[in-house]
């Protein structure tokens, strides 16, 4: 009797892998390209600043807050980055700034949301108005290219075993992100104080150091991002990062679907990033017009905020 | 004309709210309904307000104005019946003057689309005048006294001339409860007032004094059913608490079933020593001052289980959680093992200190839902089992089976998923298990089934015989009687009596006196 | 005593006081920046903006955070300008956006209320869609509008060296305010913001006056829209959705001035002057695009951080 629930129980936890497997068949089946090395590449690729971005904030998100600026924190930590770049600094330390900057902003949501007690999803809104200011004050709105020495972006291109660094730095930021979050007191403390920081406060845990340390991590794992991107390319945008909001959030919102259901959990992160990679990979190939990822996130979106209704922790509420 | 309710039987799972109670409320009359929590005094105002109904198989009838009735199904309908509500918390919109909130409450009078602001302010003087309340309508009610709000509310609950004609009943519930003890008399008055227009009025309050000076009639409940009714003027207070004692609670002497392990297994695991027996205080205070709190002073020792009762307003709800840290302190001492506590108090340092608390509010302050029996558990002590997955298993395996927590085997079960008992066992463990010198409970069986009472308290007497110190608090306050040796009982904030066992001046009663006037 | 009542001065007069400030430094640098006809383009130039500040009113009044109103504005535009490309009627060019507009608002209003979900979520996710639809309307470019005539000229032409839509938007600034003082509905809707647990007590329907208030924002949202896509002749999904931040800046710093402590109309229109003035002012000495976005980013915090300071309605 209780192996048949604990099976049952395997199936409708990970229910988002079964829909994986599924689209993956279906993918196989529908077009002969798909399996090939240079799509299945296209389609990882593709997903690793989706994904490093996703990291960030399902940690957010754990913790009972909502961080709308990580697109524009992105942008901003690039063009920063790259703006030292073009004043002289040398590659390493070009890279090093936008890890920093990335801590530096995710300290300054902190200390707004944390400290100068500001609703985090309004902090966050006006905090991403700055990081874009920032960036457009870098080179007057001008994007800035050729910052880093071929020597140093051929690095970020070259493969190991088949997959570019910074997928290999995705994965390393989902296991250390996954290993804190279920395996760590910290993790706990972070899940605590995000489902209830009466409860956590009385548990003697510091809920306001917790929070604010989640906004500094996920600025943390963005710099990350934005040392890799930067990385790659050598080049900075100013339009990068806003368009990064929408399938994060809607990978994010499908992680309490799957692995620890009710929260937002890494696996569960990891799994919807590839389905809907896979998803709108197929879609892609079948020839669907390029709005269909916008509109399926937005679908997917009020999906789970209607199935989940009140359990779709965020904001502060608590 | 009088209301009658008859024979009203209100049955929720598990629990008889109300049990063939019967009820009248001559006109003209400010009839009181006591009893202590649970007993079924809101019970009866939502039955009267249409918000809870009678059980289908009883034989419910209420009378109004001639007119029978079975069952008042809506608010609406308790209304158009006639029934009018004050409520503890008024419905004054904070920053709006008081002319807009009773516009708020019965519809602005309106000229076209516009406000007609002059036919408000006329309503509102009027309103005032004809209760006599002292204020002007244009008064913000951020600056209305406690008192004052609840006068406004009860004025706008009945409405001017025309609109008191169709009023068969008010119904203030616990209405006083708001008001500072010294502000009452006015507002009191002022229901008399009401009264004298030939209104029935009923007073659902815990304040014995209010009741001997300004009610007629009274009626007691127990345990949902009327155990008294009659005039004030027959009885006194001490025969008011008689009949409101709660019947002995069997479980408090019940020995629970042997298990296999004992607590001192667990401590063993955790590497804990019980504390040491000592006739030094563990955990003392002088002189507290906080909100409630006016000069407190006692202390506990090592192996004692102190009660601490007390009326509603006396402080007793805010104690727990100034011992706690989750409460500022303004003045006055507070020392664990002879060491003083920081000014600057988190549960987080009381925790370090050895002062565990269990909170009362299980939904609210006990527990999180959304986590594992596991993790609230282990909440406070998270960081010693950082890679010990064996001790986590053996420590939960120990806990479920000492504090006998249902279903076995669910350590990874959502905690919102046990029953209320079953998760107060476990918020046990979580504050037993660290082993601390001192364990403040404030209301450890609220809502928690016989059987796990009995656990509860049983758990409650190894611990103490492990010497470490207990100081319990409850809303059923009889119950310490049986497991306290010696109880402080407060009033308006400071330590007024002590009950010991040892003197034979701990009993229900005596209990019962100091918390119900 | 006297300490209070100079606290209540300076609260009810710090806005204008400031605004004047920056009248008088910006003036200074140059005359023709105070001409009637200067100070009303300044105006003109941000109408969108304006008419979703009105918007931002109602969802601010009761408490409530809509994070769908720029993408609202930018589906509006996008919809007026396919319409014209499908050759539909005036009438149609400016009615059914505002209907959709006050759908979706509505759509925002009815889950928040019903379902019980936090408005930020659920403005989010709804938003976010409209965006998505947007890009499906204008399939990724940008579509042109060119007609009704009557259109174009409302929003880009002045009357004695006043914009038509300025005119418009000061209008109806003194219905809304009218509406929000006079009105019962509108007050009920300040009594919902300030705690709606207690307004339900008093009896108010909090349920219908919270979708109420959901759905004329999206209405003013989709004015919005409409006003710019009249000005620009164009549209495109990712304009106008920069414009929400300004917009509920403006809002929440109307609680410093006039009324303070409470979100009001006047406050809101002198706000929105500053606002104004003060980026196109730094733009007149030479700060670049970012001040303007840097400028709206420390308003909003600042303004929340005040608003928190002399509030006299919970904040979420």
């Amino acid at each position: 009797m209780i192996k048949r629930i604990r099976n049952y129980r395997l199936f409708s936890d990970y229910i988002l892998l079964w829909v994986f497997v599924a689209l993956v068949l279906v993918g196989i089946v529908s077009k002969n390209v798909f399996l090939s090395a240079s799509n299945i590449n296209a389609l990882i690729t593709g997903r690793v600043s989706v994904g490093m971005i996703a990291v960030a904030m399902t940690i957010c998100m754990a913790a009972g807050e909502m961080d709308i600026s990580l697109g524009y924190m992105l942008g901003s930590c690039i063009m920063v980055a790259a703006w030292t770049g073009s004043k002289g600094a040398a590659p390493g330390v070009v890279l090093l700034v936008a890890f920093l900057a990335g801590i530096v902003y995710g300290s300054m949501n902190g200390f707004f949301a944390i400290v100068l007690k500001i609703p985090s999803t309004i902090v966050t809104l006006g905090s991403g108005m700055i990081f874009y200011a920032i960036s457009m004050w870098t080179n007057n709105s001008k994007s800035i290219t050729g910052i880093l020495p071929k020597a140093v972006t051929t690095l970020f291109k070259t493969k190991v075993l088949n997959l570019l660094p910074s997928v290999w730095a995705m994965l390393l930021l989902f296991l250390f992100a996954y290993w804190m979050l279920e395996h760590t007191p910290f993790g706990k403390h972070i899940y605590a104080v995000g489902f209830s920081q009466r409860v956590a406060h009385l548990a003697g845990i510091r809920t306001k150091l917790v929070k604010f340390l989640s906004f500094t991590i996920c600025g943390a794992i963005v710099g990350v991002a934005a040392m890799f991107t930067l990385g790659q390319s050598g080049n900075a945008y100013v339009i990068t990062g806003p368009g990064y909001l929408m399938p994060c959030l809607a990978v994010v919102f499908l992680s309490i679907t799957t692995h620890r259901v009710g929260r937002y959990n890494m696996v569960g992160s990891f799994i919807a990033l590839f389905a809907l990679g896979v998803a709108y990979n197929i879609a892609g190939l079948l020839g669907a017009p390029f709005w269909f990822e916008n509109i399926a996130n937005g679908i997917i979106l009020v999906g789970v905020v209607l199935m989940n209704g009140a359990d779709s922790r965020s904001a502060h509420r608590g | 004309m009088a209301v009658v309710v008859k024979n009203v039987s209100v049955t929720f799972p598990g629990v008889k709210a109300l049990e063939n109670a019967s009820f009248t409320f001559q006109e003209g009359r400010i009839h009181a309904v006591l009893g202590a929590n649970g007993s079924g005094k809101s019970t009866l105002v939502k039955v009267l307000t249409g918000i809870y109904h009678p059980d289908k198989d009883s034989q419910t009838e209420i009378f109004f104005d001639g007119h029978v009735v079975n069952d008042i199904h809506s608010p609406n309908e308790a209304y158009d019946l006639g029934a009018r509500v004050v409520h503890q918390e008024s419905p004054l919109i904070y920053s709006f003057s008081v002319e807009e909130c009773i516009a708020l409450f019965k519809g602005y009078p309106t000229k076209g689309v516009r406000v007609d602001w002059k036919k408000v302010r006329q309503y509102a003087q009027k309103l005032l005048n004809l209760y006599h309340i002292n204020i002007s309508p244009d008064t913000l009610t951020d600056n209305l006294s406690a008192a004052d709000r609840n006068m406004v509310a009860m004025a706008m609950a009945m409405g001017d001339e025309t609109e008191t004609k169709a009023t068969r009943i008010l119904i203030l519930d616990e209405a006083d409860a708001s008001i500072p003890e010294a502000e009452t008399g006015e507002f009191l008055e002022h229901v008399r007032h009401v009264a004298n227009m030939g209104i029935p009025v009923l007073m659902v309050t815990h304040r014995m004094k209010e009741v001997i000076e300004f009610c007629d009639d009274v009626t007691i409940l127990n345990g949902g059913r009327v155990v008294y009714s009659g005039l004030k003027t027959d009885i006194d207070e001490d025969f008011i608490v008689s009949k409101m004692i709660r019947q002995t609670d069997e479980t408090l002497h019940a020995h629970a079933k042997e298990t296999g392990h004992s607590i001192l297994e667990l401590w063993e695991l955790l590497e804990r020593t019980p504390p040491g027996a000592d006739d030094k205080p563990v955990l003392s205070v002088k002189n507290l001052t906080a909100k409630r709190l006016n000069g407190l002073s006692f202390s506990v020792k090592p192996g004692e289980i102190l009660g601490v009762i007390g009326n509603p307003d006396s402080g007793v709800k805010e104690l727990p959680q100034v011992l706690g840290g989750d409460l500022e302190i303004v003045s006055g001492e507070y020392f664990v093992s002879g060491k003083t506590m920081p000014k600057k108090l988190t549960p987080g340092k009381c925790f370090k200190a050895g002062v565990n608390v269990l909170p009362c509010d299980r939904p609210i302050r006990g527990g999180i839902m959304s986590c594992t029996l596991c993790e609230n558990v282990l909440m406070p002590t998270q960081k010693e089992f950082w890679n010990k997955g064996k001790l986590v298993r053996r420590t939960m395996d120990l806990c479920i089976d000492i504090f006998d927590v249902q279903p076995r085997d669910s350590s990874n079960m959502l905690f919102g998923k046990f029953s209320g008992g079953n998760q107060q066992k476990a918020i046990m463990a979580k504050w037993i298990s660290p082993c601390p010198k001192v364990l403040v409970l404030d209301d450890p069986t609220y809502g928690v089934d016989p059987a796990s009472r009995i656990r509860i308290f049983t758990a409650m007497r190894e611990a103490a015989a492990s010497n470490i110190a207990l100081i319990v608090f409850s809303t059923e306050p009889e119950q310490l009687a049986g497991i306290c040796s010696h109880v402080i009982a407060l009033h308006e904030g400071q330590v007024v009596a002590e009950l010991k066992e040892s003197e034979g001046t701990l009993n229900r009663n005596t209990i019962a006196k100091w918390c119900y006037t | 005593m006297n300490e209070s009542k100079l606290k209540t001065f300076i609260s009810t007069f710090s806005l204008p006081l400031v605004l004047l400030i920056v009248i008088v430094v910006f003036g200074s640098v140059s005359p023709q920046f105070l001409s009637v006809s200067n100070i009303s383009n300044m105006f003109l130039g941000s109408m969108a903006s304006a008419f979703l500040a009105y918007g931002g009113i109602f969802i601010l009044v009761t408490n409530e955070f809509d994070l769908s109103l720029g993408y609202n504005l930018c589906l509006a535009m996008c919809t007026a300008a396919f319409l014209g490309t499908i050759g539909a009627p005036g009438a149609i060019i400016l009615g059914i956006p505002l209907l959709l507009g006050a759908f979706y608002g509505f759509l925002n209003g009815l889950i928040v209320v019903r379902q019980k979900i936090s408005s930020f979520i659920v403005t989010l996710a709804i938003g976010l869609t409209l965006s998505g639809i947007a890009q499906v309307i204008t399939g990724g470019g940008n579509l042109y509008l060119t007609y009704p005539d009557w259109l174009l000229y409302i929003t880009r032409k002045s009357i004695f060296n006043v914009g038509i839509l300025v005119i418009i938007w000061l209008v109806l600034g003194a219905i809304l305010h009218f509406f929000l003082t006079q009105v019962p509905v509108g007050r009920q809707m300040f009594a919902v913001g300030n705690s709606e647990h207690t307004a339900f007590l008093a009896g108010i329907k909090t349920a219908k006056i919270r979708i109420l208030a959901f759905t004329l924002a999206g209405f003013f949202s989709a004015l919005g829209g409409i006003v710019m896509v009249g000005q620009l002749g164009s549209a495109c999904s990712s304009y106008g959705v920069s414009l929400l931040l300004p917009a509920y800046a403006v809002v929440f710093l109307s609680k410093a001035s006039y009324k303070p402590g409470y979100i009001n109309v006047p406050g809101v229109v002198t706000s929105m002057a500053l606002i104004i003035l003060g980026t196109k002012g730094l733009e007149l000495i030479g700060a670049a695009t970012w001040c303007e976005y840097m400028f709206q980013g420390v308003a909003l915090m600042f303004a929340m951080w005040l608003s928190a300071k002399t509030s006299r309605t919970p904040i979420r």
